[in-house]
This record gives structure tokens, C-alpha cells and sequence, in this order.
């Protein structure tokens, strides 16, 4: 038996695994009442204004609001209003969230193929290469699956190219100033390890993500590759959604600028 | 206080809740795979803080909820021996069930899920990581809380293993394996 055919079989076997159906709306929604009553039974909702950002503070720092017989009556209440107390509950906790674990939630959220981690400040970043390649737009949009956007404020591209696994379609515009470039993909294929999670964007019908602070960035091939086909310093971009295709502007060094810019893809219909 | 704020782990609970459960249930606690996902997605969130810079959330999650699998099955040992035989391996079906329904898949598949169940605990997770949960290198790694270079040893002697049966021989590394 081929290796190939050997994988497949393997693979076949996680297929015939029996999950049941998720509801993730139904483990959301639990999962925030749970960490609601936990919080509640350490006082750590009531002490929210003033708590520790790190959780390292001693336990014996912290005040028991909810002494056991309140509990023990808290029990005794009928699972409707349990339910209802949870919820109100979760919703304190949840608005109480310090700033930092906020941040660090959001980091990880990114925006569609787009995956954001923490990571270090880089000092600065050159204008980002420009694209190799000699096909137009038309010519490189037939290669994808997926309807390119066009920035009508930048004009024609002076190169656009396909990678090949023809899941990432980039081009770039030369200026005097340096290079603009474009890179759209569907799939996971981009990393970015900002010291900043990204600052929402309205793009009108989409949501946009803006980083203002140069960062590292992987770019990947095709999804699954284990080494990035990109390793390089990015300078501020911004990066947004057509349906399933991500898309990242960079060589703009000016928020509202680079709005624009991405508005006048969104404008074309694409 | 804003609306974005109060759905922010919730929007991380969404996105993760079928991948947490697919680990919950392979990892052996079928019937209380929810229980053991929200367990697990609270313990990620009180645990926050110390989350790795740079690390991707997903293997450290599912990472959470293998652990999390295993006190419950330990915690309740008797009436769970099954689950800790068969712990890595909830929900792959057995063989020993309904013989037309094993007709229906091939000879392969039958020897290579029997295959499965005999290779050491450790072997088993890490095929379980890579095939069933589909998890790359770099994830298995992080999943099982080894080395790298462990994962891809104990996997290259687990398939070795796996094709040997598949191809009728003597599964010639077992004995040595067993022992650890």
C-alpha cells in the first residue's frame, strides 16, 4: 500500500469518528454562567474594579461576598431564576473583563484567514517587496477561485501574481514613496505576531482590522505547510473580508488613507 | 459598559466549541464531552495570564480538555475502566459490533482500527493527534506536552507499526515498546 493511501485510510478512520452535533451558541452561553459562578464564589466580581490584572494576588486577598448560606439558598432557588442569575451574572463578569486579558482574547480572535498572536514590537519595517509576476488582473483572477478585489483608487497594478498553490493572488503598485501591496487568499495563510491586536476598521459592508505598529509577518503557501513562505517585518497595514477571502493592504502608512483604499475595492462590487 | 465587550470570550468559546468536543470525545468521555469542554474552556480562561506570547490557542486549548479528560476518567476509575482502555480512542467504532455494518467498510480499514487499538498508549495518542484530530507536528507537540522531536519519533515507530499489520507481518517492535 502506498503512503498516500495508507494516510487516507488513517484519515478515514477520524471521518467515521462519532461526535455529536455541537451547538456552540448552547457551550458558549454555559461556559460564560460557569466562569460567572466561579467568579461569584471567590468575590471576584464584586471586587472587579479593583482586581489584580495578573491573577497572581493571594486567595486570602480576596473578599468572599458570597458567604456559604447564601449559596446553600442560592441552591434551593428554582433552576429557571438559577438561569437567569447566571446569565445576569455573566454578563457583569464578561463587562468586567480587565484590559489586558481583553487584549489578549482579541489577539487571538484575527479576522478570517488572518490569524493574530502576541508578539514582539518590531522596530521598524521596509516597504514591502513588490510583487514578481507578469500576469494582469483578468489573467491572474482566472487562476483563483475567488473574485479579486481592485482597489479603483490605486489604478492598474503594475505586477500581479499567483502562488502556487493558487490559493493567494498579490499585486503591487510602485510609487515614489515605496510600494503598496495587496496580497488576497482564501484559506489560513497568514500569521501576524503584533505587539497590538488590531484596531477595528468600518469598511461599511465589511469589518476591517488595522495595525499601526510594524510586526512580524508569516505568510503561507497553501494551508497545512509547516514553514512559511513569507518570514519578513511588516510595515502598518490593514486587513479585511470579502466573504471567504482575506484580504491585506500594506505600504500605506495612514489609517484613513488605507480605508479609502479598501472602500474603493468594496464600491467596485467585488 | 460596551456590547463588544461582554461577547469577546464567547465569540472564542464559538469558534473552538466542535474541535474542544472532537478532542473531549477521543480523548474518552463520550457522554460527558460537553461537561468536559466547558470545563475546559473556564480553565482557559482563568488560565489566561499565562498563556505563551507568540502560542496558538487552539493546541493549548485542546490541551486543556485532553487533561481535563483524563482526571475525569481517573477520577472515577472503577466505573470507568473501559473508558481508560480505550482513552484515545472514544468514538472510533469497535469492530465487534453488528457484522454487516463492518462489511460495509474494507479488510484495511478493519485491521488498521484493530491495529490501533494494540499499539501502546503512547503510539496510539499520537496517531489519534495527527489522523483523527488532525493536528500538525507543532500541535501534537503541544497537545501531549512533549518534545517535538518526540512526537515525530513515537509516530514514525507507531506507523511502521501500523503498515506492519496492514501487511500481514510480525509486528516486530511491540515487546520493546511495551515496557514504557
Amino acid at each position: 500500500m502506498d503512503d498516500d493511501r495508507f494516510e487516507t485510510e488513517l484519515r478515514a478512520l477520524g471521518e467515521e469518528l462519532a461526535v455529536p452535533e455541537v451547538d456552540a451558541e448552547v457551550t458558549a452561553t454555559a461556559v460564560l454562567e460557569r466562569i460567572a459562578a466561579t467568579e461569584a464564589a471567590t468575590g471576584r466580581v464584586a471586587a472587579a474594579g479593583t482586581a489584580p490584572t495578573t491573577g497572581t494576588a493571594p486567595a486570602a486577598g480576596r473578599v468572599r461576598r458570597f458567604p456559604a448560606w447564601a449559596q446553600t439558598i442560592a441552591g434551593k432557588i428554582r433552576t429557571r431564576w438559577r438561569t437567569v442569575i447566571a446569565a445576569v451574572v455573566a454578563v457583569l463578569v464578561a463587562g468586567a473583563l480587565t484590559p489586558p486579558v481583553r487584549a489578549t482574547v482579541a489577539d487571538w480572535l484575527g479576522l478570517g484567514g488572518l490569524d493574530v498572536r502576541p508578539g514582539p514590537a518590531v522596530p521598524s519595517a521596509p516597504p514591502p517587496p513588490a510583487v514578481d509576476g507578469d500576469l494582469d488582473v483578468d489573467g491572474a483572477a482566472e487562476l483563483v477561485d475567488f473574485a479579486p478585489a481592485v482597489p479603483d483608487l490605486l489604478g492598474d497594478p503594475d505586477a500581479v501574481e499567483v502562488s502556487p498553490s493558487r490559493q493567494r493572488l498579490s499585486m503591487s503598485w510602485s510609487r515614489p514613496h515605496g510600494t503598496i501591496r495587496l496580497d488576497q487568499f482564501t484559506g489560513s495563510l497568514a500569521v501576524k505576531f503584533a505587539p497590538d491586536p488590531g484596531h477595528p476598521v468600518d469598511l461599511g459592508p465589511a469589518r476591517g482590522l488595522w495595525f499601526a505598529d510594524p510586526h512580524d509577518l508569516h505568510l503561507y503557501d497553501a494551508e497545512g505547510t509547516e514553514a512559511p513562505i513569507v518570514d519578513r517585518a511588516s510595515g502598518p497595514s490593514l486587513v479585511w473580508q470579502v466573504g471567504a477571502t482575506t484580504v491585506r493592504l500594506e505600504g500605506i502608512a495612514d489609517a484613513e488613507r488605507a480605508a479609502e483604499i479598501a472602500r474603493s475595492t468594496l464600491d467596485a462590487g467585488t | 459598559m460596551r456590547g463588544g465587550d461582554t461577547d469577546t470570550y464567547a465569540v472564542l468559546v464559538r469558534r473552538y466549541a466542535a474541535d474542544a468536543r472532537r478532542a473531549a470525545v477521543v480523548a474518552g468521555v463520550g457522554a460527558d464531552a460537553e461537561d468536559i469542554t466547558q470545563a475546559a474552556f473556564v480553565k482557559a480562561y482563568q488560565n489566561l495570564t499565562r498563556f505563551r506570547d507568540g502560542a496558538a490557542f487552539r493546541p493549548w486549548l485542546l490541551r486543556i480538555v485532553v487533561n481535563e479528560a483524563r482526571n475525569a476518567i481517573r477520577a472515577d476509575r472503577r466505573r470507568r475502566a473501559a473508558a481508560e482502555r480505550l482513552a484515545w480512542l472514544g468514538g472510533v467504532p469497535a469492530d465487534d459490533g453488528d457484522p454487516a455494518d463492518v462489511a460495509v467498510h474494507d479488510d484495511t480499514r478493519s485491521v488498521l482500527r484493530a491495529a490501533l487499538r494494540e499499539l501502546p498508549e503512547t503510539q496510539r495518542q499520537v496517531v489519534v493527534c495527527r489522523y483523527i484530530l488532525d493536528l500538525d507536528e507543532q500541535e501534537s507537540a503541544t497537545v501531549l506536552g512533549w518534545p517535538r522531536g518526540t512526537v515525530k519519533s513515537r509516530l514514525h515507530r507507531a506507523l511502521r507499526q501500523l503498515r506492519a499489520r496492514l501487511d500481514g507481518e510480525e509486528p516486530a517492535e511491540r515487546e520493546a515498546e511495551h515496557g514504557r
